[in-house]
């Protein structure tokens, strides 16, 4: 009888219709819907200013941009692609899947929910939009170090706006999930009945909360040092260059969990639906996951090995920073072991899971490498850092939201995908991706450097072999959108359960999921 | 820039090599101490298995010991700015016979370079070393002199070029503030000061006759 009233009220809202739906909604399922179009249109974007990089570096010589606006592209391609696709994103896999998996009929604070998305755009847009100020964009990595930053122009001022912006968003959107599962699971939905993708998002929405203020701490001092004559890095005036690395990777190690963890969660939902048995070591993988949250916070310095730490300092951060395998390890062999003996079927989004499986462990190897203080020595601010970084970024979090995405468009759109183009797209895309960034760990160890425009002749066939990946990597998105636009329009029709008896409330919902899910909360045994 | 442009052949070391390198003996530890005046850079060489960051407001050491003599290049590996890339390392390691011989040779020049500093230049000698001077100033002021309409000024009739010679001296060594114009008082010696401010007001169409000589540069360092 609730059920009934609830949804005959439903039905005398007066929803606006276009583009004023989108901009006034509340609804989870259309906030995720907008994060999810805003983090592919960055990642697009991103990916643009990485051709760049790999076309200019295709060849030695200066051929296709001048060093200034080299150094932007790198710069902007981190900014985007850290804060613009992967981590709106996850938001967007949060808004969609965590009501429905706890079941929860909305976020719990919907209208913060809209605000959270929808400053995004101006962030952004203030970011972009610095390329076209006098002397370009900001150009001093993503990492913005000082004193390089403050020399720059107004872009590094609308850069650190753009921060502060994207900073609200993220902390709002961390909020909003801090309260959603903790207030509004269904009955009988206990902390460790939570699906994997939902711890992992609690634990990911506090390390937000507790980092990205130090972010925007740190880029509100440069803005000082800037404009205001403070001197928190400035040694003449009696500050510290160093002081800022410490801050920025305070922040900065805790947010590349940030960047993993959703991700994590998400491969822990794929396995098991495609091993058909659950997931092996539930528990372990809930502290595994807490413990990989908990280090993050004491391993900062390992960024800065070469800054020149006392020999405590740099044991310490070495020791803590291999401590961070053990979990990721329990991880590891927790997905291996879900999958042994299992009844395993390798559709498109079980292939991803698989992949980042396999080459997340290669990122994290390399990670265990750059550990090792007096080996750091070597490899610090070379290509074998750039190729650690996207094996474990590319192809940790970006192929586990494919994955994702092939994984719960039946759901979103109530058609199944295209498989055969699906793991086209698959193939193409990891193909290529190794491509692109197996031969710069071979860069990196022959000695060269990051961040150069360009580069002495022994590195030419590595970095030939690179551009002609990246390339392929490029435009094998274009085939991922077309299948996402292919799955929007149309398609066989998907059932409930989608998959063969997956686990998770999502799938006892229709395919698509109505508008509002869960209206009443169902029991959970 | 031509290379770096790709319109000449590139040679084997390009990109890698420099004007001055660091020598070092083989066969004994050498301890580096690095700092840095503008941004925070980083010394490396890949053959030596170690790097350090060069960070203004700091004294950072690294050591190293060398077994073969030879060639040994590298690279700055911080990103410090559009020239990041274009910041070659080289270093010289010569056994220790050949090192004390190449020791003995430079405190040679260095002595014939204080005496030159200390002595009377003609106007001549000034001029034909101003000129090679010069070339500093080029890409701004032109090698005529003109300068850059609306961008930079000419040398040529220059109020400052054709003015008092202490004030001339003082644009060269310490810049000014708010323009494009870098203090050089860093880059070039006294006795290159001195010949590239003769040369600027004998020549590129000025004609002050006035003669600057080193050890008046010396005197205002």
């Amino acid at each position: 009888m609730a059920t009934a009233d609830a949804a005959h009220h439903d039905e005398h809202h007066a929803h606006p219709t276009g583009i004023l739906r989108w901009i006034t909604t509340t609804n989870h399922k259309d906030i995720g819907t907008l994060y999810l179009l805003f983090s592919l249109t960055m990642f697009m974007v991103g990916g643009l200013m990485a051709l760049v990089i790999r076309a200019e570096l295709f060849q030695p010589g200066l051929q296709v941009v001048d060093p200034h606006f080299f150094n932007q592209m790198t710069t902007m391609h981190a900014l985007v692609m850290i804060f613009g696709a992967v981590m709106p994103g996850f938001v967007g896999f949060a808004n969609w899947m965590l009501p429905m998996m706890i079941g929860a009929p909305d976020m719990a604070l919907p209208r913060l929910n809209n605000w959270s998305f929808w400053i995004l755009p101006f962030a952004f847009t203030m970011l972009l939009s610095s390329l076209l100020t006098a002397g370009g964009g900001p150009a001093s990595g993503w990492t913005l170090y000082a004193p390089l930053s403050i020399q720059g122009g107004m872009s590094v001022d609308m850069t650190i706006f753009a921060i502060h912006m994207m900073g609200v968003s993220s902390i709002l959107g961390a909020i909003n999930v801090i309260v959603t599962i903790f207030n509004m699971r269904a009955p009988g939905m206990t902390l460790l009945k939570m699906p994997l993708f939902v711890w992992t998002w609690l634990i990911t929405a506090f390390l937000l909360i507790a980092v990205m203020p130090v972010l925007a701490g740190v880029v509100t001092m440069l803005l000082t040092d800037r404009h205001f004559d403070t001197a928190f890095f400035n040694p003449a005036g009696g500050g510290d260059p160093v002081m800022f690395q410490h801050i920025f990777w305070f922040f900065g190690h805790p947010e590349v969990y940030i960047l993993i963890l959703p991700a994590f969660g998400i491969i822990s939902e794929i396995i098991p639906t495609f091993s058909r048995k659950p997931l092996f070591g539930y528990t372990t993988m809930v502290l595994a996951t807490a413990g990989i949250a908990f280090l993050s916070f004491i391993v900062w310095a390992h960024h800065m090995f070469t800054v020149g730490m006392p020999l405590a300092g740099e044991l310490f951060f070495m020791y803590s920073t291999m401590l961070i395998a053990v979990p990721t390890g329990v991880k590891v062999f927790n997905w291996v072991s879900t999958m042994w003996r299992g009844s395993l079927t390798f559709e498109t989004p079980m292939l991803f899971a698989i992949a980042v499986v396999f080459l997340f462990t290669i990122g994290g190897f390399s990670g265990l490498m750059l550990a090792i203080t007096p080996a750091d020595f070597q490899y610090h601010d070379t290509y074998f850092v750039v190729a650690h970084f996207h094996y474990v970024l590319f192809s940790g979090s970006i192929m586990a939201m494919m994955g994702g995405a092939y994984y719960w468009l039946p759901k979103w759109t109530g058609h199944m995908y295209d498989e055969k183009l699906g793991k086209t797209h698959f193939w193409l895309n990891t193909i290529f991706f190794n491509i692109t960034f197996f031969p710069q760990h071979f860069l990196g160890l022959a000695g060269m450097p990051r961040r150069i425009p360009d580069y002495a002749l022994q590195f030419t066939e590595f970095n030939v072999i690179s551009s002609i990946g990246a390339f392929g990597l490029g435009l094998s998105q274009l085939l991922f959108v077309y299948v996402v636009i292919k799955c929007v329009r149309g398609g066989e029709k998907a059932s409930d359960e989608v998959w063969e008896q997956p686990r998770g409330l999502e799938w006892t919902v229709p395919s698509p999921a109505p508008y509002h899910t869960f209206e009443t909360p169902p029991r959970v045994a | 820039m031509e290379v770096a442009e790709g319109i000449e052949p590139k040679g084997a070391n390009y990109l890698l090599e420099v004007d001055k390198p660091l020598v070092i003996p083989t066969n004994r530890k050498v301890r580096f101490l690095l700092t840095a005046n503008d941004v925070i850079h980083a010394w490396w060489i890949p053959q030596f298995g170690t790097k350090k960051d060069a960070i203004p407001g700091y004294i950072n050491e690294l050591w190293t010991l060398v077994e073969k003599p030879g060639t040994y290049r590298g690279q700055c590996a911080e990103l410090c700015g559009k020239d990041h890339g274009f910041m070659p390392i080289v270093v010289e390691a010569k056994s220790p016979e050949q090192f004390e011989a190449w020791l003995a040779s430079e405190k040679q020049g260095q002595a014939k370079d204080t005496a030159d500093a200390a002595r009377e230049w003609s106007k001549g000698e000034l001029l034909t070393h101003g000129e090679k001077v010069y070339a500093n100033c080029v890409a701004c002021h032109g090698a005529d002199g003109k300068g850059m309409p609306g961008a930079f000024p000419a040398i040529t009739g220059n109020p400052v070029a054709t003015g008092p010679v202490a004030a001339h001296v003082s644009v060269v060594m310490n810049g000014k503030t708010g323009t494009a114009m870098q203090a050089f008082k860093n880059q070039l010696s006294d006795l290159d000061i001195a010949a590239v401010v003769t040369y600027q007001r004998n020549a590129l169409g000025n004609n002050t006759g006035d003669i600057v000589q080193p050890t008046q540069v010396n005197s205002v360092r």
